[in-house]
């Protein structure tokens, strides 16, 4: 399994640089990561992942903090309060200007480090990543979705990929910093692990992993909610000198309560997804540190603008004059950043023309303008999940009632309230739902084409909650994607936050804070804007 | 917890070593007092609250106990004790719901089982059969989840669950006493066989299966209560006792009162029912030993 | 005997099979979709697959029959929340609750039987009251108060138990007998495993265990007080036989009848508040799993979870009631 020349490389380098051993004894030697081993439990409050396959996995919570370790992308995103795409198995990020970026937009030619390996040595070659890509796209399993834009994969040569794709796409490189998606598999696990009716090696990979990443998984086990990382030894990127956590105990903790107080009594080194008052009350605890940021996940309301009486333009308007959204952000959800656009501050982001406050006596003004001076009756679903979001429409209930407006509040099973709003189209959808979403590359153009796009209607497509069709959106859309001209790509954009907000067929309440309390012997650790609180650099991070 | 169980619990634990008569009035009353006052904030709860319990004032959340919250306040800034006092109504009438629906419901079929005998009897009490094979709670969760979570959907499950141990029951009542005298008599009399049931058989078999659902409230309380911490019961902004405790349960360790209290009106009530249960029992039955 | 037995087992099937049926028909009344679950917020191409993969778009009779049949064969379907059959899920989280339930017997057994005596023996003295009082308080507080309440006592002020799972992360699970992890350490002398998975098992046994121990407790004094009062007691006193003697060997075995009649339907209600305690604690055992099931609305799991739970009541309610042929040499079943 080892391979004992990259090995033997990469103990030297380090042996070198402090000037210790004669060559001779580089050899042989493997340092053991089981002398004063570190091991470093981290806790996240959610359910445990269903897959760790890089091309099925697509939920936030639960397997992102495995795949980001075990496996690598072409690029990847880093950055507390921005996203700034970086470099990790591609040798540069391509541009027009050095030929990475063809003239006309449609291909992308990408060069690899050459050092790149697996731990089995095999490389990490263009073959290695058309492999990947072509494999995420025949599972077909969801998260090929964000790989739509690609037509071809190729291996031009062996350190060289070439994507082609459909149509002109500025977000393209963005997108592929996502974690999802974007995972480089090693095709000898799947080879080996391949069956006639999973050739995929699928099975194998929903527990197993097949990455060149920083860490290799050491045990899966989701129904104990718990996993093991060890650190990679052969790790292509090399370990640099000092301490390092040599092996990382993750376990998934679904009752937040619980969580905390492993972190308390000592139990845990580190906890992700804790609430506003738990980090409060953790703050004031001796050896403790608490974090707080806000990354990419937004809540809204949507409205089923094909269905009457949310039709309306003006009673929309006015129905988003109601909400408290300071007392929202601030006394429920205990901070976050209210949304003055489609998406807070990132690559193309920027204010729209028209903003909501909480103004009651502009609603009731615009009700009565909507046609509905003695008010109406309003409904909206909410997961049953989402207990800040049941209390928000609790307070906005209240709100509404004081101008007439009477709203029902309708608790679902989150399954089931996305089933009935998503399968049957508008007709058969829900009137209005309370949910959030998190853009899955840091792009104003993946949430404005997503939210009001008409190629985003469900049931054939995702996400466009509010079935908002308009074609003056739509052309905007295209221009955004097709235009390599980046200052009438910034113009196409604005002119689509101002139109959304204008419409007001979502509205958008904030960008909720993402918390984590540590140990305060813990070292190395950065907030990732994009990835948030459930992913921590970790082969950067020491204890003690 | 399965119901005569429940119910055995409370009787020996009531049936302590008597006091003397003097202080009878006082036994009585440490039982039925709380009785009244339970129904009296059940019915007019919401008029002898404090505060609106729907009144939202977010400034004022998660405020602990204190004299002007008494038992402090909710994430919104709701009055913690009004909306326990005006919760009562959203939760006590559903038990009692539950519990003549499934007396009804288990009646009917212990009767007809037991009095028409044969095929129809084996047929029903298969049916029983199955219902009984699950520990109430996991038979009422599945239905519940199959529903749909809501409030009437709990009441629907729990009542499907119970209905059979009445149903058993009744129809042993009913299988001692039609070959009783009487019922021998009417019958050789000419007496239609409803007439015989509706004056006869039912009459006689209701008693022991009537102080049973007596027993039972506190059980069937607890059974609501868990269906609604687990989520599964009534939703919020409901006032019920137990949704109340599935709002607070995120909150408990910074604040403990939004479980604390309604567990305790839970803990109460429970108490409550159980002893004025106990003491009906006590009194209309003389003969009744046997659990 | 043997006719009894042979009947009693037909009759066991027979329900199953009820069970079976009204089990599948309750979860096609399912309003959440089970495809839509699995397969997210993706697209409708993604979506058809899933559905056709889990055989959703079959007729029901089509479905009732393919699950039907693979049960018979021990295939009990396949949960895409964990990614295996549920066979095999089962095989990991029913040992975890039969771990708890059997505990919590053994615990309230051992508290309440004793307790139950002494209450007997010394009739109406403060042991009996306070027994007594507390008995009331333990069956009236909700499963969930109670162990919320120790959470906080023993976790977070005392520190001495931990909360949550079955058994320390770091040392994973023991090799696999039983899948009970106390069982299996104990078996392969394990004795950090042993320690860990007991310290896991402490708090949630003992919530459980509370208000079992009221009831036998109160089950056992009443059954000794019918006892002691029989003539056969009294005989025994006039004999001149020790109070003691009289107490143990002559009404407590006579008492213990009630307590092992019910222990069908005790075990029955401890199933139920073990799914309470699993949800509290974070404890991996077949109730958490059932709950989650509801909520991702996968029918497979629930289905066949059930009906093993039923399956296992029922088969603890013919055990009793053939045990009960061997201690009470007066019954005889034809």
């Amino acid at each position: 399994m080892l391979d004992h020349g990259l090995h033997r490389r990469t103990f030297l380098k380090s042996a070198a640089a402090a000037g210790l051993l004669p060559l001779g004894l580089g050899a042989a030697h493997r340092v053991s990561a089981q002398e004063s081993e570190t091991t470093f439990r981290f806790v996240s409050i959610s359910g445990p992942p269903d897959t760790i396959d890089p091309g099925e996995n697509w939920e936030g919570a639960g397997g992102f903090t495995i795949i980001a370790q075990v496996y690598d992308g072409l690029f990847r995103f880093e950055g507390a309060e921005t996203a700034e795409i970086v470099p990790i198995l591609a040798r540069e990020v391509p541009t027009p200007e050095n030929g990475g970026i063809s003239e006309d937009g449609l291909q992308y030619t990408i060069t690899l480090k050459p050092e790149a390996a697996f731990p089995d040595g095999s490389p990490v070659n263009a073959e290695a990543v058309k492999f990947s890509y072509d494999r995420t796209q025949a599972l077909k399993l969801g998260v090929d979705f964000l790989l739509d834009q690609i037509a071809e994969t190729e291996a031009v040569d062996e350190q060289t990929v070439r994507f082609t794709i459909k149509q002109p796409f500025s977000p393209f490189l963005n997108s592929l910093g996502s974690v999802f998606a974007n995972s480089i598999v090693n095709p000898a696990v799947v080879a080996a692990n391949a069956t006639e009716d999973d050739p995929y090696a699928h099975e194998y990979l929903i527990s197993h992993a097949a990455g060149s990443g920083p860490y290799l998984l050491e045990s899966f086990e989701p129904e104990l909610s718990q996993a093991t990382l060890a650190r990679n030894m052969d790790w292509w990127q090399g370990w640099p000198d000092g301490p390092h956590l040599d092996r990382i105990v993750v376990q998934w903790i679904s009752e937040s309560a619980t969580a905390r107080l492993m972190l308390e009594q000592g139990d845990a080194d580190f906890v992700a997804g804790l609430s506003a008052e738990a980090l409060t009350a953790l703050a004031t605890i001796p050896g403790i540190v608490t974090m707080e940021g806000t990354a990419l996940g937004q809540t809204f309301i949507a409205f089923n603008t094909e269905m009457a009486p949310y039709d309306n333009v003006t009673l929309r308007q006015a129905l988003a004059y109601a909400l408290n959204y300071d007392a929202a952000i601030d006394g429920i959800y205990g901070g976050g950043r209210k949304l003055d656009s489609v998406t807070p501050p990132m690559v193309g982001y920027a204010p729209a023309a028209t903003q909501y406050t909480f103004d009651l006596a502009k609603a009731k003004e615009l009700l009565s303008e909507a046609g509905y001076p003695d008010g109406l009756d309003i409904e909206i679903a909410v997961s049953q999940a989402d207990e800040l979001g049941s209390l928000t429409l609790q307070m906005y209930q209240a709100d509404l009632a004081s101008i007439g407006v009477n709203l029902t509040i309708t608790t679902m099973d989150g399954n089931a309230m996305f089933s009935e709003h998503l399968n049957g189209g508008p007709a058969q959808a829900l009137p209005a739902i309370f949910s959030f979403m998190a853009a899955d590359y840091p792009d104003a153009y993946q949430l404005l084409a997503i939210a009001y796009g008409s190629s985003s209607l469900p049931p054939a497509g995702c996400c466009n909650f509010a079935y908002y069709t308009n074609p003056e959106m739509d052309a905007i859309i295209t221009r955004v994607e097709t235009t390599l001209d980046p200052d009438e790509r910034q113009a196409a954009l604005q002119e689509g936050f101002d139109l959304a907000f204008a419409d007001e067929p979502l509205i958008w309440l904030h960008v909720f804070a993402d918390r984590a309390a540590m140990k305060d012997t813990v070292s190395g650790w950065e907030f990732n804007y994009v990835n948030g609180m459930a992913y921590a650099p970790f082969a950067k991070m020491s204890l003690g | 917890m399965s119901l005569s169980i429940h119910a055995s619990v409370t009787r020996s634990a009531l049936a302590l070593p008597a006091t003397a008569g003097g202080l009878a009035w006082l036994r009585a009353g440490i039982v039925w007092l709380p009785l009244v006052i339970l129904l009296v904030v059940t019915v007019a709860g919401r008029a002898l609250a404090p505060y609106d319990p729907d009144a939202v004032l977010v400034t004022d959340r998660l405020q602990p106990p204190s004299l002007m919250h008494p038992m402090g306040t909710d994430p919104l800034g709701r009055d913690v004790l009004s909306r326990v006092m005006t919760g009562a109504r959203n939760t006590v009438p559903n038990v009692f719901f539950i519990l003549i629906s499934a007396l009804t419901i288990g009646v009917l079929m212990g009767v007809v089982a037991g009095y028409a005998g044969g095929k129809i009897d084996t047929v029903l009490m298969r049916i029983t059969d199955v219902f009984l094979a699950f520990p109430a709670l996991v038979l009422a969760l599945a239905i519940v989840g199959m529903l749909g979570a809501n409030v009437r959907n709990a009441i629907i499950a729990i009542i499907i669950v119970w209905w059979p141990w009445y149903a058993r029951l009744v129809r042993g009542q009913v299988l001692s006493i039609k070959n009783e005298l009487y019922v021998d008599a009417a019958r050789s009399l000419g007496c239609p066989a409803h007439r015989i049931l509706l004056h006869h058989v039912l009459p006689n078999s209701m008693a022991p299966v009537g102080v049973q659902a007596l027993l039972d409230i506190g059980a069937a309380l607890l059974t609501t209560a868990a269906l609604g911490y687990l989520g599964v019961g009534a939703q919020p902004p409901s006032s019920e006792w137990g949704a109340m405790l599935a709002q607070g349960r995120q909150f408990f360790l910074d604040a403990w009162w939004l479980t604390g209290f309604p567990g305790l009106a839970i803990f109460v009530t429970v108490l409550i029912f159980n002893g004025a249960g106990e003491r009906l029992r006590a009194k209309t039955l003389s003969g009744w030993s046997r659990i | 005997m043997l006719a009894y037995l042979v009947r009693r087992i037909a009759s066991l099937v027979l329900v199953l099979a009820g069970i079976c049926v009204l089990t599948f028909v309750l979860s096609r009344v399912l309003p959440a979709d089970p495809a839509r679950g699995a397969v997210g917020k993706a697209g409708a191409e993604q979506y058809a697959a899933m559905r056709e993969r889990m055989g959703l778009d079959r007729p029901i009779p089509e479905q009732f029959w393919r699950y039907a049949s693979g049960l018979v064969h021990g295939d009990l379907g396949y949960s895409y929340a964990s990614r295996r059959p549920v066979a095999e899920d089962i095989g990991d989280y029913f040992p975890a609750t039969f771990e708890l339930t059997i505990a919590s017997l053994l615990l309230a057994i051992a508290a309440g039987a004793p307790l139950g005596v002494l209450s007997a023996a010394h009739r109406g003295g403060w042991l009996d009251r306070a027994a007594g009082w507390s008995a009331l308080a333990s069956v009236a507080l909700p499963l969930f108060v109670i162990g919320l309440a120790f959470q906080v006592i023993f976790y977070k002020t005392l520190g001495w138990l931990p909360v949550a799972g079955r058994i320390s992360p770091e040392l994973g699970a023991p090799a696999r007998l039983t899948g009970m992890f106390t069982v299996d350490s104990l078996l392969y002398r394990d004795g950090p495993r042993f320690g860990s998975s007991l310290k896991h098992l402490v708090l949630p046994a003992v919530t459980l265990a509370l208000p079992l121990t009221a009831i036998i407790s109160r089950m056992i004094r009443s059954s000794m007080l019918e006892a002691l009062a029989k003539d056969y007691v009294r005989t025994a006193r006039g004999k001149g036989i020790s109070e003691q003697r009289v107490i143990y060997r002559h009404a407590l075995r006579n008492a213990m009848l009630p307590v092992v009649t019910s222990l069908g339907m005790l075990f029955g209600a401890l199933l139920g508040g073990a799914f309470l305690v699993e949800v509290v604690y974070t404890f991996p055992g077949l109730g958490l799993y059932v709950l989650n099931s509801i909520l991702r609305a996968e029918t497979a799991p629930i289905v066949s979870a059930t009906l093993l739970v039923a399956a296992l009541y029922m088969l603890t309610n013919l055990a009793v009631d053939i045990a009960y042929v061997f201690i009470d040499p007066r019954i005889r079943y034809a």
